[in-house]
């Protein structure tokens, strides 16, 4: 059980990152507001001058290194705060995407925060960014360079996930959901979830979409998604999606790291 | 849920920058040896996090108003707050009540930094583009990544590129209307040949009480480094008059043209003539 404040929720986006926070948002007891994306910022303005300058700080400043982290940790819980206390509701959760990238810096500033990672089948997240990226980029769209790309910056998101279960005081206060577990069973996922991060599970936050204040802001590209109540079909929606070179991008680049995280790219026997 | 006190009482730094070897280092160092003001090692991380403010204000603060009810001037007092604290107990050590901060990259945003220090006065040092050019060439710096020596340290044309590049930059930043009657240039000459003068009109600035044209030898070797790094002009309880025309002996005449002609139209302005 870990039961610091904030709880901070990451993962690549289209992992189902939204999904859980408007579930953590419905908890009596948990504040969780649409993405504040500045959590990455400041964590790593906190890991450069503990690289860089860690120790002239503590022999010249006189700030040993858990003064600085009390000074950063402050400065993040600041932009939290105003929202947090109008909800008038004692825990308070950040979800954006990119905080998975500095989980390993989150857990030095806030030694008692859960840090829960959202995974996703390479597959699916690439497939559901494609459309987003094919959206934007319009007529010059090249889906297997994007493919490509996005199945690297999935990887590269294993990596951070390969450092937590590593290191087993990283590892301590790291819990993992994965979407599809989620989606399908979701009550036999949530509670040890809301277990680990020491909450009691309360049946109540599957109703999400039946909470004005859950719908998401335009800035959350989920936002249509989590106005319905939990569905299935986008478990597996690659097959509709991807073709079979934008499939062996992402082999390429995320084989080896989804075959460590459970998810296998072999292809399926017809 | 407690929101902390917010740190408001405490003073806004004094911000000492300005080209490379123009004497940064040299004013902090002095101005560390006053009654209230007291100075300490470059952090470079500083200046970046008052443009992590700006950034995360320009792009998200609306955001952040609306959605986490983040009112715009909480986010900068809250980084302001941070950045004081982390000067806070060397001043208290010290029993000192500002903190200088130097750094010559803090030139290129006193903009940025004036916003999230509205009290904040910032000091630019200035020096002959020939003598800085000609330090640069001795310096030795080097890429921290790949350990190549920087271009402008290699070449008096380049470094009179990169100084005139740099000291426009500086001025466009100090031209911000939110800087207004909070700089003030210093000219290293001016500095070393009249002292008294300068740091008179310096104090008067600042709102101090007299600055004493010293510099204590601890306060040059934490500040400046150990004694190899240090700059030619920061030996203890003196000022050396030598720096101010080094150059003539160390730069050749095509060298001193080239530069003369790069960095002109920038430093006449501040009296550097040919």
């Amino acid at each position: 059980m870990v039961v610091g404040n904030p709880i901070f929720i990451g993962g690549v986006p289209r992992s189902g990152t939204t999904l859980l926070r408007v579930i953590l948002d419905t908890h009596p007891r948990i504040y969780c507001g649409t993405e504040l994306r500045a959590v990455n910022a400041l964590a790593s303005l906190w890991s450069s001058a503990h690289i860089h300058s860690g120790r002239m700080l503590d022999e010249a400043y006189a700030l040993r290194s858990d003064a600085v982290c009390a000074i950063f940790s402050e400065l993040i819980l600041s932009f939290l705060r105003p929202a947090w206390n109008a909800s008038g509701k004692p825990r308070v959760a950040e979800k954006t995407p990119s905080n998975v990238l500095v989980f390993p810096a989150l857990r030095q500033l806030f030694p008692q925060s859960p840090l829960v990672h959202v995974l996703r089948d390479v597959r699916d997240v690439v497939a559901s960014r494609l459309e987003r990226d094919r959206d934007a980029a319009g007529a010059s769209f090249d889906a297997v360079a994007t493919a490509r790309l996005r199945a690297r910056e999935w990887a590269d998101t294993m990596a951070i996930r390969r450092r937590m279960l590593s290191d087993p005081d990283l590892a301590r206060t790291y819990y993992e959901v994965r979407y599809e577990d989620l989606v399908r069973h979701p009550e036999r996922t949530l509670i040890p979830l809301f277990e680990f991060i020491g909450e009691r599970f309360d049946p109540a936050v599957l109703g999400f979409h039946r909470m004005s204040r859950n719908v998401a802001g335009t800035e959350e590209w989920s936002a249509q998604a989590v106005q319905r109540s939990i569905f299935t079909s986008s478990v597996g929606r690659w097959r509709e999606v991807l073709g079979e070179a934008e499939l062996a991008a992402i082999a390429q680049e995320a084989r080896d790291a989804s075959r460590g995280a459970g998810y296998s790219l072999d292809p399926e026997p017809r | 849920m407690s929101d902390p006190a917010v740190c408001e009482s405490e003073f806004d730094p004094v911000f000492i920058c300005g080209p490379p070897r123009s004497g940064v280092r040299l004013l902090a160092t002095v101005l560390d040896g006053h009654d209230v003001l007291g100075s300490g090692p470059e952090l470079p991380f500083i200046v970046t996090m008052a443009q992590q403010w700006r950034d995360l204000d320009e792009t998200l603060g609306v955001n952040h108003e609306k959605n986490y009810g983040l009112e715009r001037d909480a986010s900068r007092r809250a980084f302001r707050r941070a950045i004081l604290q982390l000067f806070a107990e060397r001043l208290r050590l010290a029993s000192k009540k500002t903190f200088v901060y130097h750094s010559f990259a803090a030139a290129l945003c006193m903009d940025t930094l004036g916003m999230v220090f509205p009290e904040a006065k910032f000091v630019v040092t200035m020096r002959d583009p020939r003598a800085i050019a000609s330090s640069l060439l001795r310096c030795g710096w080097r890429n921290p990544r790949t350990g190549a020596p920087l271009p402008y340290t290699l070449d008096a044309a380049a470094g009179a590129r990169f100084l005139t590049d740099f000291t426009q930059a500086a001025l466009r930043a100090a031209s911000a209307p939110v800087l207004r009657d909070r700089v003030t240039f210093v000219r290293y000459e001016d500095l070393c040949r009249s002292a008294g003068e300068v740091l008179a009109q310096l104090a008067a600035f600042l709102a101090v009480a007299p600055i004493r044209p010293m510099i204590s030898a601890r306060a040059a070797a934490e500040i400046v480094g150990p004694p190899e790094a240090a700059h030619p002009a920061l030996r203890p309880d003196t000022i050396d008059l030598e720096s101010l025309i080094h150059w003539r002996s160390r730069l050749s005449a095509a060298d001193v043209d080239r530069i003369e002609s790069i960095a002109a139209p920038v430093f006449r302005a501040f009296g550097y003539a040919r």
